[in-house]
């Protein structure tokens, strides 16, 4: 039925093959046999979905699992979403056509703030209630994890649970509650109470949030059984945990459509900006014997002809140099291409560089963040300037002329100067071109993009306001006007996204009302500039009456109560607040990894790994 | 190195799929077959594949093909086994083998339109007259502007038919390099004549079968 009525309308929408599922890989089941249908939503685009890791791990864990069938939810774009709704067809799962209402356990991954207003829009669409207390049964339990998980407060409203950290384990062990719940016919209160009892998994329900008369957070107090502190979970051995021995081959062009191999989880540099930095440790890594082996089946059942190697800084996977010896056997004979993303190359050998450069041909990327080495320090970004321009000359003179540096502005203590410095290391990267010998005969082009800094949960500048939109505004028109090279491309980042970005990043559960208010004002994919509409998100802010810049612009105390106090990340306040205040006086922390053999590096950040 | 043709079907769902799409799908099957493939010897080696012609979005067809270039040509008989296992849903191998003729030698096609209508018994007599029309004009847009051409001596063969919820109609039309027409430009220019007032909801096309100059079936 769905089907038919599919058909209609297909051919009226953009890329209609992001729609139709049937791609090589998907898995198909019958309904009839299976106990629990779990919808595995992605609230963004299909292209953007289909690149996720954590759903390609999470869709082929649960389908191993026979009593599950896990499908796929995306969110569709303005045209087709509109399309639907015209013809009074509910969002669907792409592989059996299903309306969202009908399944069991309707999952979202939350990667980004901005992706928020999706999330209610894909239940509207799919015919769920979108506020939790409104669904009163077992059916339509809406779960989320993912980075943003750790600090759900402004989902609270929607969500019946969370699940913290690492989810290969957790989830399987929740699948398995909630079909002996269906079973024996528990109430959903019932189910819930047991839910908070595993670790990793926050019923936000089981907890009372009391404000203090200035708005800032008292305390969040337990209810019931439910434990105070809601600790996230970590898979202890990455070698022996679930990995996908095939992935979906999507139909359309995805944006990364490509095997993935993951080195590793964690990193241990400490830049202090940095929630990943902090919310993934330990580091753990892979053994150079299972990444290949993952290659293999990879490869073999998808005939992908690119390989990426996946991790928060891949160059300091400990064997990055005999796994790659033993990747690039396979991928040479195999006409296979590899790919290395996030690669900090300051801690390079020459012959690694080059090594890598011989993979990476085009364009290289480099991060210093900020432009003085002051501001380096206060952020702990722990490369130097000298380490950047030896790392380009090295690249230049293999024949790259592409560079792409990535900064970002508005950060604690930053100045004018800082501000000025971020040119200069682009400038002086152009003239580095032009001084090494052996540069290719093409034009250089350098191209800077400016973030502006948002500060995260769980990084030792979550008390650090926002600078407000006035400052921001001001800084990035000082950067446009500093005199730079004709090579020098210059891209800043719209500052009223990273507002919104930062208000939901540490707010609390009253800004549940502003995304309802925002989702009927008509707000949806507000990652991309050319749906986001900042009036809207003022106005709703507005008629809620909450002010943003409470939320964006505030320095909190170390005495606040922050709205995921309650939520454990095994990172602990101390060593947050240590690190904090070394900060303020551009004191760096070294990696505790660098010195591999002692413990002497141990910055008792709290994991004990 | 040797030429093989494979000949395929696009059905169900898979009809979604674009040309770029499906170019890129048969490069990964062929990649998981382990067969000896050919491939191109620049600095990022791909399989050389060639696509005779695009096949709009959103039709089926029986007569789909495309070429590359095999290193053994032993293996030519493990193609079809080894191929399917790999596609998905809704794309089949009907046939490899080598090829007979060139690219350049396809000159018409045949189609099934089926076109959906909540009164089928009166667009089967508008379309009938539609047709019967000389010359019939219709406009098509191409990359170098809006241009209005007679099809009537362009349509080599017709029949249509009545169904309870649509109306059939089979046509053998122009396709290739030289010239090109497909049906459901037809069917739009019928849609948006004056003349007419049964809506089409909407229409569902077959390619059946692409022939040479003369009845030559494409091989």
């Amino acid at each position: 039925m769905m089907k038919d009525s599919l058909e209609k309308i297909l051919l009226k929408t953009q890329k209609p093959a992001k729609y139709t599922g049937a791609e090589s890989g998907a898995i198909l089941k019958d309904a009839e046999d299976v106990a629990l249908r779990f919808a595995f939503c992605f609230p963004d685009t299909y292209e953007i979905g289909m690149s996720n890791l954590g759903l390609r791990i999470l869709y082929s864990l649960l389908n191993e699992t026979d009593y599950i069938w896990c499908e796929r939810v995306f969110a569709p774009w303005l045209d087709f979403a509109e399309l639907l709704c015209e013809n009074d067809l509910p969002l669907y799962s792409l592989e059996s056509y299903t309306p969202l209402y009908e399944f069991d356990i309707i999952g979202f991954t939350l990667q980004y703030e901005l992706s928020y207003t999706n999330v209610l829009k894909m239940l509207d669409m799919g015919g769920v209630p979108m506020l939790a207390r409104e669904r009163k049964g077992l059916k339509n339990l809406v779960i989320g994890g993912g980075p943003c998980a750790c600090n759900p407060e402004p989902l609270c409203e929607f969500f019946d649970l969370f699940v913290l950290g690492e989810g290969e384990e957790v989830i399987l062990e929740l699948t398995a509650l909630y079909d002996t719940a269906k079973n024996q016919n528990y109430s959903k209160d019932k189910f819930l109470s047991q839910a908070a009892q595993i670790q990793g998994v926050y019923v936000p329900s089981l907890y009372i949030v009391k404000y203090n008369p200035d708005g800032t957070v008292l305390e969040v107090v337990p209810t019931g059984s439910a434990p105070a502190k809601i600790t996230k979970r970590i898979i202890k051995n990455l070698d022996n945990v679930f990995y996908p021995q095939s992935f979906i081959t999507p139909y359309v062009k995805t944006v990364h459509d490509r095997a993935v191999l993951e080195l590793m989880r964690g990193c241990s540099r400490g830049c202090r900006f940095c929630q990943a930095g902090f919310i993934y440790r330990p580091v753990r890594e892979k053994t150079p014997n299972v990444l290949c082996e993952n290659a293999v089946k990879l490869c073999d059942s998808t005939g992908y002809e690119e390989i990426s190697l996946s991790s928060l800084s891949t160059g300091d996977y400990k064997d990055l140099e005999p796994l790659l010896d033993k990747l690039t056997d396979y991928t040479d004979a195999n006409m296979i291409s590899l790919s290395l993303p996030s690669l900090r190359l300051d801690n390079f050998s020459p012959e690694m560089l080059d090594k890598v450069i011989k993979i990476r041909s085009g364009s290289l990327t480099f991060a210093p963040e900020s432009g003085t080495q002051r501001l380096r320090n206060v952020i702990n970004k722990n490369i130097t300037e000298e380490s950047i321009t030896s790392s380009c000359r090295i690249a230049f003179s293999r024949g790259i002329s592409s560079v792409k540096l990535y900064f970002m502005m508005c950060l604690p203590t930053e100045t004018d100067e800082d501000i000025l410095a971020v040119v200069e290391t682009a400038n002086k990267t152009v003239e580095e071109f032009y001084n090494t010998p052996g540069r290719s005969k093409k034009p250089v082009s350098v191209t800077v993009s400016a973030a502006v800094f948002i500060p995260k949960p769980f990084t030792p500048f979550q008390w650090h306001g926002q600078d407000n939109l006035d400052e921001i505004c001001r800084k990035q028109k000082l950067l446009k006007s500093a005199p730079s090279s004709r090579k020098v491309k210059l891209n800043c980042h719209t500052p009223f996204q990273s507002r919104i970005e930062a208000a939901f990043s540490r707010g609390d559960r009253r800004l549940g009302r502003v995304l309802l208010t925002a989702l009927k004002l008509g707000c949806a994919m507000d990652s991309w500039d050319e749906c986001f509409d900042y009036a809207k998100w003022e106005t709703a802010f507005a008629s809620c009456g909450l002010d943003m810049d409470f939320y964006v612009c505030r320095n909190r105390e170390y005495s606040e109560t922050l709205p995921w106090d309650h939520l454990d990340f095994l990172i602990s306040r101390e060593y947050l607040m240590r690190e904090n205040e070394k900060a303020k006086n551009s004191e760096t922390t070294p990696d505790c990894r660098s010195c591999r053999n002692c413990r002497d590096n141990c910055t008792g950040c709290g994991v004990k790994c | 190195m040797f030429d093989v043709r494979v000949f395929y079907k696009k059905t169900g769902m898979a009809k979604y799929a674009s040309h770029l799409d499906i170019s890129r799908l048969f490069a990964r099957a062929l990649r998981r077959t382990k067969l000896g493939v050919w491939y191109s010897q620049g600095y990022n080696p791909h399989i050389y594949i060639s696509f005779c012609q695009p096949l709009p979005l959103g039709y089926e067809s029986f007569c789909e093909s495309f070429d590359f270039l095999l290193l053994n040509q032993n293996d030519i008989r493990y193609v079809a086994q080894r191929l399917n296992p790999c596609l998905p849903e809704g794309l089949w191998v009907t046939e490899v083998a080598a090829p007979v003729h060139k690219v350049s030698d396809i000159a018409k096609a045949s189609y099934n339109v089926k076109m959906y209508s909540d009164s089928p018994l009166q667009l089967h007599s508008e379309f009938g007259q539609y047709l019967e029309r000389d010359p019939l004009v219709v406009v098509k847009k191409t990359k170098r502007g809006i241009s209005n051409i007679d099809i009537s001596p362009l349509i080599y063969s017709r029949n249509l038919s009545l169904l309870d919820d649509s109306v059939v109609f089979d046509v053998t039309l122009p396709a290739g390099l030289k010239q090109n027409l497909n049906p459901s430009l037809i069917v739009d220019n019928f849609s948006k004549d004056d003349h007419h007032h049964t809506q089409i909801s909407h229409i569902k096309v077959q390619k059946k079968a692409m022939y040479c100059d003369g009845e030559e079936i494409f091989k």
